[in-house]
């Protein structure tokens, strides 16, 4: 269904002029004012964004403490502001290869429905605002993703970024 | 000697990683200035008294960030390969000024907390989405 065609051409924006970002399902024209701003991640190699309307605050890897052996998607928890949040190892939860320990990864700190999740990540990149973008779900091919775990796809400086659905992903 | 010099924290290498450490921790900070500011659209006065000392923050940032880079440079010329001497008094007096830039990095840290605790009070409070 979807083609290179399909997939919006995006230009970085500054801060300024900040506008309504786009909602699921939406794909929007040049030059409309509807935008989406996303939190661009990378998860072993590959990009990611995620609506930065769902995003608190990223946080140090580092701070967080691991349950048990850590063997389980969200064996681990994070402090935030006293509250002890469940931190999903977003790698497994995609069907990604294991990270080998990296000190710098981060956790994403989201909100879904007054509930506070964490999403661990290699690293976070930037925040930025896509002008066009495709929300057309497509397969990859060397990665089996959950369809529901994803909003659309941009390419940003010649790369295929995935943008992630929050819904999606915290539904168990 | 080498020994005091590595007692001190303040051996070439060590700054490097410092330096690299510093720059990342200003990266996180300035993401996550981005992420409560992109969050605030719409709230036109909050985002106007906030925009400023965001500028002015990742103004600071980027002069003081060059600073601490031509100052290790300078550092790491005039005793990069005198390890096995003892430090002499112009030694001690440029770790004093790494230390100074230091501390001015950490108040612009300190400014970045407190505009993001600013900014979550103000959603807590329902005066900002």
């Amino acid at each position: 269904m979807s083609s290179e065609s399909e997939t919006g051409k995006i230009r970085r924006q500054t801060a300024a002029g900040r506008s309504k970002a786009a909602r699921k399902g939406d794909t929007a024209a040049p030059g409309q004012s509807d935008r989406l701003q996303v939190v661009r991640f990378t998860l072993a190699g590959r990009e990611f964004g995620v609506d930065v309307r769902s995003v608190q605050e990223i946080r140090r890897a580092a701070e967080l403490t691991v349950i048990g052996d850590g063997s389980s998607t969200d064996s681990r928890v994070l402090n935030v502001r006293g509250q002890a949040v469940t931190v999903m190892d977003l790698r497994r939860r995609l069907g990604l290869p294991p990270a080998q320990g990296d000190i710098k990864a981060r956790v994403i700190v989201i909100e879904h429905e007054h509930k506070t999740y964490g999403l661990l990540v290699d690293a976070v990149t930037e925040v930025l605002r896509l002008e066009q973008l495709s929300l057309e779900p497509k397969p990859i091919p060397d990665m089996p993703l959950d369809a529901n775990a994803i909003c659309g796809f941009c390419s940003i400086d010649e790369q295929n970024v995935i943008i992630l659905d929050v819904a999606g992903l915290v539904k168990t | 000697m080498a020994s005091e010099v590595k007692q001190s924290g303040q051996t070439p290498d060590q700054l490097a990683a410092e330096v690299e450490f510093l720059a990342d921790e200003l990266k996180l900070l300035a993401i996550n200035l981005a992420i409560a500011l992109a969050n605030l659209q719409g709230q036109g006065r909050g985002l106007k008294e906030l925009e400023p000392q965001f500028t002015e923050l990742i103004r600071r940032a980027n002069d003081t960030s060059l600073q601490v880079t031509e100052a290790l440079q300078a550092f790491r010329s005039r005793t990069g390969r005198q390890c096995g001497l003892p430090a002499s008094s112009e030694i001690v007096e440029k770790r004093g000024a790494y230390d100074g830039v230091e501390a001015r990095l950490n108040h612009i840290y300190d400014l970045s907390r407190d505009i993001i605790r600013e900014i979550n009070k103000l959603k807590s409070q329902g005066q900002v989405g």
